[in-house]
C-alpha cells in the first residue's frame, strides 16, 4: 500500500499545491471500434486544450470489427458523445435490438429469449418466477409468453420504451445490431473534426524509459518518432504495447469457456431484419446470426479440440440464412484478459485488456467500460499506482461478472449429443458462480450485486432457459391459490399481448427514424451498467 | 414438508421484537408459527441505543406495523445528520443524508477542491441544507423532501411492539428457555425446551442474546480493523434542549456519541484500545464481526453477530441490515447451506462497510503511521488513497453510505484530495466559483422559506 500522505487540515497556498497538468500528450495505438471509441470520448470531453490525441493505424492490419450486436448500454454512450440516434442508425447500417434468442442450448430444440427486459409482475413482493411455477397445473404458457420485449421481438414490432407506459409494457430496453466498421468510421469523421490527428503507420519500435519501464516512444516504419504521456493499447488481440512490449501476464479462462476459435461470414438479408440477435448453438460451438439493414452477420464459435475449421464452416454455411457474402475469416482467440490493464503509462482497452466471447454481445460494452474508467482515472501528472490499481480492480471485476454470465450457457446444459455439450456439463466452475446457481435452485433468490453487467432479469431469462428451475416455491405462496396465480398470469400474458399488437413493426421503426427516435428511458436496472 | 415453517426469535428485548415483527410482516398472510422465546438473561440485557440514522430503511422498510411504529409511534426526535467534533484537528461538520452541493457535469466536490488548491476555504456544511437546519436545532415539522433519522422513546418503543405483536399471529412463549436440543447429524436445532417444561419443535432459530453461545458451534470472528473500542460508560442526563443531531466527539484516545431527546441527553463513551482482541474473551468485545452469523438453522442477530463500536449507526439500524439481507436470502426449503452462504456474504460485507464509516472519524485522529490507521480494511484504505489522490471514492458491494455523501464525509473530516477530476479543468475558475456561490444562496433561500414561520 503506498504511503498515505494527508493534505493539511487547512488550506495551502497555490504554490504549494500540484496542478493539474496541461496538454497530455496522449497516442491511442489501433484504429478499430475500440480506438476510435477511446479517442471519440477523448476529443469529447478533453480536445482542445487539456490534451492532444494522436491515433496511429495502419491499412495494412484488418481490424477485428467486434460486437455488430451491441447491449443498451452503447445508448449512453453515444449520447454523452451527442450522436444524433437517427444519423447515427442511417451511417451505421443499423437495426434495433430488444434481446438475443437462444436455440438448442439448455437442451436440443430448446429455446428461450434473453431480453432488455424483465418477465411478468410480482405480487404480494412475491417474484414472477414463483408464481409462474406455482400456475403450473393449469398448463401455463411458456414463460418467455410473459415478457413484453420477447413478445414484442418475436413480432419483429419494436418502439423506444414509452416513459409514461404501464409497468409491463414499459419496463424495457433496447440497443442496436451495427457495422462496427461504419461505426468506428463515423467516430473517426467526428474526432478527426474535433483535432484527433490520425496517423497512418506500423509500430516497428518501442522505446522504454530504461529506469522506470514506462514506454517512452514508438518508432514507426516510416522513420518517424512519436512519444506521448499516455500510451491507449486498442490493438487488439496482439496486444502490441500491453503485451508484446509490456508483457504483462494472461489469465487464461479458456478451461471454463473453451471456445477458442471463430469464423465470421456474412450473407444477403433475404427478409426483412429481426429486432433481436440469434445464438443457435451447434454441436461444437454456436453460431450467429445478427440482421444489419443491409446484410446477416454470421458467424461459428468453436472449439477446436472438439471440431476441426472445415467442419466447423460446413456447419456454417448449412445453416445461414441467406447466400454467402465472400469467403469466411477465421479468427483465433483465448478467452482471458491480462491481469493488470494498466500497466505503466500504458492502458489497455478493449481486445487488447481481454477477450471474452460474443455471446452475450459485451464487446462493445467491455470497451465503454475501459473507456469509462480511462476518464474517471485520468492520469494527472504521470501514472499514479493508486489510480491504476483501483481501475484494474474495477476493470477486471466486470470481466469476472461477464465471464460468470457466459460460462453458465455451457454448463447449464443436458445435451448429451455431443463431447463438446458433455465436457461443458460436466466441466467445474468458478465458485461464485456454483453459489449463484445452488441459491437459485434451492430456492428462486438471485445472488444481488449492485456493480458489474446482469442483473436479475437476466439471471433469471437463462436459468429458466436452460432448465434451472426453483426446487422451492416462494414460502409466501401458500396464502396465494394456484387458481390466483393462474388468473393472474392470464392477465398478465393478455395485457402484453395488446401491448405488442398496438406497437409499429420493426422495419416500420426503421423507416421513421425522425419518428422512433425520441428520447427513451434506458430501464439500465433490470441489466446493471458502468457508470 | 421441507418448507421451513417454524421461526423462533430468541429473547424478548427490543431488538427481537423488532426481528419478530420483521418476519410476521414478511409471511404476511402465509401461515408459519413465530415464537419469541424468553431468556433469564433478558432483564439484564443492555437496551440498544435508540435511534436510527439509516432513513432509507425506516422509510422503505418492508413491514408496515414496524414503519408506522418507528415513525409516528415511538418517535421522540428527529436526526438530521451526524455531527462530527474534533477540536484538534479542526473538524467540526454535520455528514446528512441529503445531496450534497448540487449536480453539474463535474461532481461537485471536485469543483470545491480546485477552489481549495486555490487557496480558498470552505466551511463544508455549507453546501447541505441539512446541516444548515441542523445547526440551527430545528423544532417544527420537517418536509418529506428531508431526509432524517428518528431518536426513540424506549418506553413507547415497547409499549408499540408489544401492542403490533399482540395483533399479529406472533407467540410470546410463557416461560423462559432453559434447554436447547440438536440434531446430532445435521447439529441444526430441533427443539427449544421452557422452564416450565413446554417443547417447541422449531426450524429456524433467530438468536439475539448475547449469552446463547452454545449455538454457535463455531465461534470464529474476523478482526477486520485491529482498533477496537470497549463501550464503558453510558450517561444519561438532563438537557434543555432536543438535537437534530447526533454528536459524535473524537479523540486520540475516545470517542463520546451524544443523542439528545426528550430532554434527556445520553452520552455513551467509547474508549480505544489499539491491539487486536485475539485472546479468549474477544467475542465479547467490540470491532469484530463474527465469520459465519448464519450457522446450520440459527442466525445471529446484533451484536452477537457484529460487536462495532458505532458512531453515528445504531444497534437498530445493524439489526434492520441484517433483517434487509435474511429477505433477500430467505430460505424457501430447508436446505439452508446455499441461503446461508449468501446471507453470511452479504451481511459480513455490509458490517465491514459499517465498519469502514463508523471508523473514519476515529482514523481521522490519528498519524497514517498508527498502527490503528495500518489496520484499517483493505477497502477502507483503499478509499482513503484514492481519495486522496484524486478525489474518487472507490465504492464496493453493499455500501451503506450512498456514494455521493463520502467526498462530504472525507472532506468535514479534513481528508482532502491532492487532485481533482480533469473535467474541472474545463471550467474557468470564475465559473466555478459561480457555480458555488449559486449553490450557497441557493441552500440558504430554501432554508429560509423551510424555517418561515
Amino acid at each position: 500500500m503506498a504511503e498515505l500522505n494527508y493534505v493539511s487540515g487547512r488550506p495551502t497556498s497555490q504554490s504549494s499545491m500540484p496542478m493539474n497538468e496541461k496538454s497530455n500528450q496522449i497516442i491511442i495505438v489501433g484504429g478499430g471500434t475500440a480506438g476510435w471509441m477511446t479517442a471519440a470520448a477523448l476529443a469529447r470531453f478533453l480536445l482542445p486544450n487539456l490534451c492532444q490525441v494522436t491515433l496511429i493505424e495502419s491499412d495494412k492490419i484488418g481490424t477485428v470489427g467486434v460486437g455488430e450486436a451491441t447491449i443498451p448500454h452503447i445508448r449512453d454512450f453515444n449520447q454523452m458523445l451527442g450522436l444524433d440516434e437517427a444519423e447515427f442508425i442511417q451511417r451505421t447500417n443499423a437495426t434495433f435490438k430488444l434481446g438475443i434468442e437462444f436455440s438448442h442450448w439448455g437442451s436440443l430444440h430448446n429455446q428461450y429469449f434473453h431480453p432488455f427486459g424483465s418477465h411478468g409482475l410480482t405480487h404480494e413482493n412475491i417474484a414472477f418466477q414463483h408464481l409462474w411455477r406455482k400456475a403450473n397445473d393449469f398448463k401455463t404458457s411458456p414463460f418467455d409468453d410473459y415478457s413484453f420485449s420477447i413478445q414484442a421481438a418475436k413480432e419483429h414490432k419494436f418502439a423506444q420504451p414509452n416513459n409514461n407506459g404501464d409497468a409491463l409494457s414499459s419496463n424495457y430496453s433496447y440497443a442496436y445490431h451495427l457495422d462496427a466498421t461504419l461505426y468506428a468510421k463515423l467516430l473517426r469523421e467526428r474526432c478527426e473534426a474535433q483535432g484527433v490527428k490520425r496517423i497512418e503507420g506500423m509500430i516497428k519500435e518501442v522505446a522504454l524509459d530504461s529506469s522506470t519501464g514506462f514506454i517512452k516512444s514508438l518508432h514507426l516504419a516510416s522513420g518517424e518518432v512519436l512519444s506521448a504521456d499516455l500510451f491507449i493499447d486498442c490493438s487488439g488481440f496482439s496486444g502490441v504495447l500491453i503485451n508484446k512490449v509490456l508483457r504483462e501476464p494472461f489469465v487464461d479462462w479458456s478451461h471454463w469457456l473453451p471456445c477458442d476459435t471463430a469464423l465470421a461470414l456474412p450473407c444477403a438479408i433475404e427478409s426483412p431484419p429481426a429486432p433481436y440477435t440469434k445464438a443457435i448453438a451447434h454441436t461444437s460451438g454456436w453460431q450467429w446470426q445478427i440482421p444489419l439493414q443491409n446484410r446477416m452477420g454470421n458467424g461459428h464459435v468453436f472449439c477446436s479440440a472438439f471440431s476441426s475449421t472445415e467442419q466447423a464452416e460446413s456447419t456454417l454455411r448449412n445453416h445461414l440464412p441467406g447466400t454467402a457474402l465472400g469467403e469466411a475469416k477465421t479468427l483465433r482467440f483465448k478467452t482471458g484478459m491480462h491481469k493488470q490493464s494498466w500497466k505503466k503509462n500504458c492502458v489497455a482497452i478493449g481486445l487488447a485488456s481481454g477477450f471474452l466471447e460474443p455471446l452475450e454481445s459485451t464487446s462493445i460494452y467491455l470497451i465503454q467500460l475501459g473507456i469509462y474508467k480511462l476518464m474517471e482515472f485520468f492520469p494527472h501528472k504521470g501514472c499514479n499506482p493508486t489510480d491504476t490499481r483501483e481501475f484494474n480492480r474495477l476493470v477486471s471485476s466486470e470481466y469476472e461478472t461477464v465471464r460468470d454470465f457466459l460460462i453458465l450457457h455451457y454448463k447449464a446444459n443436458q445435451r448429451t449429443d455431443s463431447e463438446f455439450w458433455r465436457y461443458c456439463a460436466n466441466m467445474p466452475i468458478p465458485d461464485s458462480l456454483q453459489a449463484k446457481m445452488d441459491l437459485y435452485r434451492d430456492h428462486g433468490r438471485f445472488v444481488h450485486y449492485e456493480t458489474g453487467l446482469f442483473w436479475e432479469p437476466s439471471w433469471l431469462s437463462v436459468f429458466h432457459g436452460q432448465h434451472i428451475l426453483p426446487q422451492a416455491l416462494d414460502c409466501r405462496l401458500d396464502a396465494v391459490s394456484a387458481q390466483q396465480c393462474y388468473q393472474l398470469l392470464q392477465q398478465v400474458r393478455e395485457h402484453i399481448k395488446q401491448a405488442v399488437q398496438a406497437l409499429p413493426s420493426h422495419q416500420f421503426a426503421l423507416a421513421h427514424l425522425d419518428k422512433t427516435c425520441q428520447p427513451g428511458h434506458a430501464a439500465s436496472h433490470l441489466y446493471g451498467a458502468a457508470k | 414438508m421441507n418448507t421451513p415453517r417454524t421461526y423462533a426469535v430468541i429473547g424478548n428485548t427490543i431488538l427481537a421484537k423488532i426481528a419478530a415483527l420483521y418476519l410476521s410482516d414478511y409471511f404476511n398472510l402465509a401461515p408459519c408459527t413465530i415464537y419469541i422465546v424468553p431468556t433469564p438473561l433478558d432483564d439484564i440485557t443492555p437496551p440498544p441505543s435508540l435511534y436510527t440514522v439509516l432513513q432509507k430503511h425506516v422509510s422503505t422498510l418492508r413491514p408496515k406495523t414496524l414503519r408506522s411504529t418507528l415513525q409516528s409511534l415511538a418517535c421522540c426526535g428527529h436526526l438530521l445528520s451526524t455531527h462530527y467534533v474534533n477540536p484538534e484537528r479542526d473538524i467540526d461538520f454535520h455528514l446528512c443524508f441529503d445531496q450534497y452541493g448540487q449536480e453539474g457535469p463535474v461532481a461537485f466536490h471536485h469543483l470545491l477542491t480546485r477552489l481549495r488548491l486555490q487557496g480558498k476555504a470552505f466551511d463544508v456544511d455549507r453546501f447541505s441544507l441539512s446541516a444548515h437546519i441542523a445547526r440551527q436545532g430545528v423544532e417544527q415539522a420537517l418536509p418529506e423532501s428531508i431526509r432524517f433519522g428518528l431518536v426513540l422513546n424506549s418506553d413507547r418503543l415497547i409499549t408499540q411492539l408489544d401492542s403490533a405483536i399482540a395483533k399479529s399471529a406472533i407467540r410470546i412463549l410463557p416461560s423462559a428457555m432453559e434447554q436447547i436440543s440438536y440434531d446430532a447429524d445435521t447439529g441444526e436445532v430441533t427443539t427449544i425446551l421452557l422452564e416450565n417444561g413446554e417443547q417447541c419443535a422449531v426450524d429456524l432459530v433467530l438468536n439475539t442474546i448475547c449469552p446463547v453461545v452454545q449455538f454457535n458451534q463455531r465461534r470464529d470472528r474476523i478482526y477486520p480493523d485491529k482498533r477496537h473500542a470497549v463501550c464503558s460508560e453510558y450517561i444519561k442526563t438532563p438537557c434543555a434542549a432536543n438535537s437534530s443531531a447526533i454528536t459524535v466527539t473524537s479523540s486520540a484516545s475516545h470517542t463520546d456519541i451524544e443523542v439528545r431527546a426528550d430532554g434527556i441527553c445520553q452520552i455513551q463513551r467509547q474508549t480505544y484500545q489499539s491491539s487486536a482482541p485475539m485472546g479468549g474473551q474477544a467475542e465479547y468485545r467490540a470491532d469484530s464481526l463474527l465469520l459465519s452469523p448464519w450457522q446450520n438453522n440459527v442466525i445471529h442477530l446484533g451484536h452477537i453477530a457484529a460487536d462495532l463500536s458505532l458512531n453515528g449507526l445504531s444497534q437498530i439500524d445493524i439489526l434492520l441490515l441484517q433483517m434487509d439481507a435474511l429477505t433477500q436470502t430467505f430460505p424457501n426449503s430447508k436446505q439452508f447451506d446455499s441461503a446461508s452462504t449468501e446471507y453470511n456474504r452479504i451481511v459480513q460485507e455490509k458490517m465491514r462497510r459499517c465498519m469502514e464509516w463508523q471508523s473514519l472519524a476515529h482514523l481521522a485522529t490519528l498519524s497514517t503511521e498508527a498502527e490503528g490507521f495500518t489496520g484499517a480494511t483493505l477497502e477502507l484504505r483503499n478509499k482513503l488513497n484514492v481519495f486522496l489522490n484524486r478525489g474518487v471514492v472507490p465504492t464496493y458491494e453493499h455500501e451503506i453510505l450512498p456514494r455521493a455523501l463520502w467526498p462530504a464525509l472525507l472532506m468535514g473530516l479534513q481528508i482532502w484530495p491532492k487532485h481533482y477530476d480533469i473535467m474541472a479543468e474545463t471550467l474557468a475558475l470564475s465559473e466555478i466559483e459561480s457555480i458555488v456561490q449559486a449553490c450557497d444562496l441557493r441552500i440558504k433561500a430554501a432554508k429560509k422559506a423551510m424555517l418561515k414561520p
